[in-house]
């Protein structure tokens, strides 16, 4: 009986993953981007930081120069220009603080980096830790030859 | 007559803190019980003159006394009742008097709370750091940010300019800072317990976890602080957004992040004994992050929407975070190796390995978003270049720590303390593994796309059946006090958080925004929806002049619109048609020019509605959680048997 | 081992200490961060037709100074340099400075309106989009631009700051100077 309740156990947590995994295989191939030329635009102005205003995207903000960046990325999207071409013309006239994410490369490259090397580093002195603990417990576990004689002593003490 | 008072209010207090503080720290060191009653006696004089300083300040607003360089620059005949009462924290010195205000309200609680136990050096000393911060901070109205200077008012003066419109715009003007701030300086009492401990060297007592359920208090109500900040963004700012990566929104989470990871560290140190070192230097990190905090919001060294008016303040709090670093951190390097237990975990497949795991996780997230937000300031000083460090870099770097986090959820309420098997985690996890492919076969039903969002779902999923799952058999066993105490306030908690992180997921992937110029009477439709424009609204209110395009959205009639105030810029006021599902948000972009064409910006959103409720339900969490144990004993009573019985047992 | 928490702290002081000069020092950030990328690079073009004078092409003007207006009828500060400008083409009757405004987000009826208001007699170009701004790296109205005779951006003005008639010949007097 016994037997069958884990097998039926092993059974359940294959079927959640078949099911999990077509899930997923369903979710993700139907994803295709943005629709419409207007929510590429929207997803590139959400990049392009609005020089007027305090930290804002052109996406958000509805000042005059928002609102002609934004104009002015729709007409370089129809006349066929790439979102990094599109970009690229705004480092140009304003330089590389109109764009949100910070260059991968170079010093600024550091702000991507750093995180995850400090993660590394952090997850590591954790896991150095558990190993000292571990270490530790097994130092404990084996009784020593000095704490057997002490008990043998108090034993005979007692009787 | 309210300068005169105000004044008055501001040096009884500040001076109250100062003497207060000296002699209990007298009373300390000689041990005299008469100064002790003496320095708490003054201490209550700082209660009464923050409470007279804030009323004068409020009264001088109220009667619209403009003699008051703070009403001559703030206030308005014209500004509705509410606003105006609010308008004692719109600006500069009015929010520092509500800083000082809310501190001498905790000094009042503690010496309340603690009375019986003042004679206790750990206690004096609690309340001389509390009343030396309460000390800075009235220090600062005596100069910088006096809010009762005095102006002759010019000849002309009609009227003043009332607040900033985008500060009378919004009822949550009125509820979101005095949460944060109960919030904020909440923590200034875990604080000044954690200092106390280090000073006294008395930290193996249980004084930390003592003062857990006043980091909760404060916990509590800075968590509803954000949420009330977030909601308020997104009702009056007109883009769908409700948290932009902005540093002041993220100075304000950072205390948040370490004080959420003390909460769950603690527990390790009450079973344990251990990490007494790492829950200090957490209490103190709150701390000063809440200060670091200030000093971004006024000081204007990174640019913020949030951002107060600069001023002289700024180096000022600067000085005092490095006080506050420098006491900390030389208090915790000079007793810390003193104070370590020789505790250690078994595994860390335990509970006490995924609190580790969880503080480990909150400090990378606080990490990161510490340096996005400072790194603009790094590159600058090394490179003199000017870069951004926006919502892109946040939102890519803390969407991994998020999933982790969501793991941990689900897997650590299951987790016994010490160890645990994989037999045993399997057992207990299958019903919450249900209930994450049920999650996930679900919103692929519903239409969701997308690999990133689609994981998330089934993170959450997994970490709700998790808290259910704990919920449940609490409640199973103890009938309704399954719902609160300790742990199952905590899953109250985190499906709260759970809500809020599948809200935050959903709303941002699948995100659909718009803009259009309608001319009267044409309709377009946008996301299975139909916008008719109807025409314009204008209505002349006594402050401002509001002009609202009538769109027919669906059968519903939304008005956003344009307030123009008699000063200041004009500010849009977006209109919300909200459901559970989803969200449509109609803005005015500009002022239309005539009624015939008007230009709107149209954003839906799902699931909006479960960011506030999820908040809602973290806030309740936090209450359930706070509710006393049928056995009220305080953990730093004695545990042991009487000595004296105990020698009278053993000597017949 | 013993004094870890010694160290610990040390390195954590160190830290601290680094991140308050950091922010001790660092210059609080102004709104609209001024934008002189342009300045020194050669002019991007300026073509299109007027509300005054048909159609106008910067390219023309080689040989000549050039001050670019950015304006717009609903910008206050804009009417408080115009005169400025007014003033600027009258001490130049012969061309050698000329003036040319570029129309920001705006519409053609205002922007005559404008003029016919505050006087010039200047080309104004009526650009649709703003494109011709962004090229200029233009964050908010007024801004003017001189462009040397050689065909290069040397100087930038934001706001009404500056923009005074006597400060403008005095720039262009002293480049001329300079060689």
């Amino acid at each position: 009986m016994r037997g069958f309740t884990t097998q039926w156990r092993w059974l359940s947590w294959v079927l959640m993953g078949i099911i999990g995994v077509s899930a997923l295989i369903i979710g993700a191939t139907g994803d295709t981007g943005p629709a419409t030329a207007g929510e590429r635009r929207s997803e590139l102005a959400a990049t392009i930081r609005c020089p007027q205003c305090r930290g804002q995207s052109v996406q958000e903000s509805d000042v005059a120069i928002a609102v002609e960046i934004r104009a002015d990325i729709s007409n370089r999207i129809a006349a066929g220009e790439t979102d990094d071409q599109i970009r690229q013309v705004y480092i140009d006239r304003y330089g590389r603080s109109i764009v949100l994410t910070p260059d991968s490369g170079g010093f600024t490259g550091l702000v991507w980096i750093v995180p995850v090397v400090a993660a590394g580093l952090a997850t590591a002195a954790v896991a150095l830790a558990f190993q000292r603990w571990r270490a530790q417990a097994d130092a404990l576990a084996e009784a020593s030859d000095e704490d057997r004689k002490l008990v043998a002593e108090l034993r005979r003490d007692r009787s | 007559m309210n300068v005169a008072l105000g004044d008055a209010g501001v040096v009884l207090a500040f001076v109250s803190s100062i003497i207060a503080s000296i002699t209990l720290l007298v009373a300390l060191r000689n041990d005299d019980e008469q100064m002790r009653r003496t320095g708490v006696k003054v201490a209550w004089l700082v209660v009464a003159g923050a409470v007279l300083g804030f009323v004068m300040l409020e009264r001088a607003l109220i009667t619209r006394d403009f003699t008051v360089k703070y009403v001559f620059d703030n206030g308005s005949s014209r500004t509705p009742p509410l606003y105006n009462f609010a308008t004692a924290w719109a600006s500069l010195e009015g929010s520092i008097l509500l800083w000082g205000l809310v501190l001498a309200g905790y000094v009042g609680v503690v010496l309340t709370k603690f009375r019986q136990r003042i004679a206790d050096p750990l206690v004096t000393w609690a309340v001389v750091v509390i009343l030396l911060v309460t000390a800075f901070f009235f220090a600062l109205m005596l100069g910088p940010a006096d809010p009762f200077q005095t102006v002759t008012l010019p000849a002309n003066f009609v009227d003043g300019p009332g607040p900033n419109p985008l500060l009378q715009n919004h009822v949550l003007m009125a509820i979101h800072p005095p949460m944060l701030y109960l919030g904020y300086v909440g923590f200034t009492v875990p604080f000044a317990f954690a200092i106390a401990a280090l000073v006294t060297g008395r930290v193996g007592e249980g004084w930390l976890v003592e003062t857990r359920r006043w980091t909760l208090f404060a916990w509590g109500f800075l968590t509803l602080g954000i949420v009330a900040g977030s909601w308020w963004s997104y009702d009056v700012l007109g883009w769908g957004g409700y948290w932009g990566w902005d540093p002041v929104e993220n100075a304000s989470l950072l205390p948040w992040l370490t004080g959420t990871a003390y909460l769950h560290s603690v527990m390790i140190q009450e079973r344990r004994g251990m990490l007494r070192v790492w829950n200090l230097s957490l209490l103190c990190a709150t701390f000063s992050l809440t200060i670091l905090g200030t000093f971004i919001t006024r000081s204007g060294v990174l640019q913020s929407v949030h951002a107060f008016s600069e001023s002289s303040i700024g180096p000022l709090f600067l000085a005092f975070f490095g006080v506050i670093a420098a006491v900390s951190i030389g208090l915790i390097g000079w007793r810390g190796d003193r104070l370590r237990a020789p505790g250690r975990i078994d595994s860390p497949i335990s509970r006490e390995g995924s609190f580790l795991a969880n503080n480990l996780v909150f400090a990378i997230f606080a990490f990161v978003i510490l340096l996005g937000t400072v790194f603009p300031l790094i590159v600058e000083a090394v490179q003199g270049e000017q870069i951004t460090v926006g919502t892109p870099y946040f939102e890519r770097m803390t969407m991994p720590v998020g999933m982790v986090l969501l793991f941990l959820m689900a897997v650590a309420p299951v987790l016994p303390w010490r160890k645990a098997s994989g037999e045993l985690l399997r057992k207990r996890l299958e019903w919450p593994a249900w209930f994450a492919i049920g999650s996930l076969v679900l919103a692929v039903l519903v239409g969701a796309r997308g690999i990133t969002p689609l994981i998330a779902f089934t993170l959450a999923g997994f970490a709700g059946g998790a808290a259910l799952r704990q919920i449940v058999l609490a409640t199973r066993r103890n009938g309704w006090r399954g719902l609160v105490g300790r742990t199952n306030g905590g899953m109250i908690v985190h499906l709260g958080v759970i809500i809020l992180a599948v809200a935050f997921a959903a709303s941002n992937s699948y995100l659909r925004q718009t803009e259009v110029t309608l001319d009267r009477g044409e309709a377009i439709e946008f996301a299975d929806m139909s916008f008719r424009y109807e025409g314009t609204e204008i209505t002349d209110l006594p402050e401002k002049r509001v002009t609202a395009a009538l769109i027919v959205v669906e059968g519903e009639e939304l008005r956003p619109a344009i307030s123009q105030f008699v000063s200041g810029q004009p500010v849009g006021t977006p209109d919300t048609l909200g459901g559970f599902t989803r969200d449509t948000q109609v803005a005015l972009t500009a002022l239309p020019e005539n009624s015939n064409k008007v230009v709107i910006r149209i954003t839906t959103q799902p699931l909006i509605a479960w960011l506030w409720i999820g908040g809602v339900l973290m806030a309740v969490g936090t209450v359930f959680s706070a509710f006393p144990h049928r056995i009220h004993r305080r953990p730093t009573d004695p545990v042991s048997a009487d000595p004296a019985a105990l020698v009278d047992a053993t000597s017949t | 081992m013993k004094n870890r928490s010694a160290i610990a702290a040390g390195l954590v002081a160190a830290v601290v200490a680094v991140f308050i000069v950091l922010l001790a020092t660092s210059d609080t950030q102004q709104t609209g961060a001024v934008n002189f990328e342009i300045l020194g690079e050669v002019a991007p073009p300026i073509q299109g037709p007027t509300i005054n004078a048909g159609d106008y092409s910067l390219q023309d003007q080689r040989g000549n100074w050039v001050v670019v207006n950015f304006f717009a009828s609903w910008c206050v500060a804009c009417r408080v340099e115009h005169p400025e400008l007014v003033e600027l083409s009258e001490r130049h009757p012969d061309g050698d400075v000329q003036i040319v405004g570029v129309m920001f987000a705006d519409t053609e009826e205002r922007a005559r309106e404008f003029f016919d208001e505050l006087g010039g007699d200047w080309p104004a170009l009526v650009e649709e989009t703003g494109s011709i701004a962004i090229d200029y790296g233009v964050t908010a109205v007024p801004e003017t631009v001189l462009v040397s005779p050689s065909g290069r951006v040397v100087q930038k003005w934001l706001g009404a700051n500056g923009v005074t008639a006597d400060e403008i010949d005095s720039v262009i007097d002293r480049l001329e100077a300079g060689g």
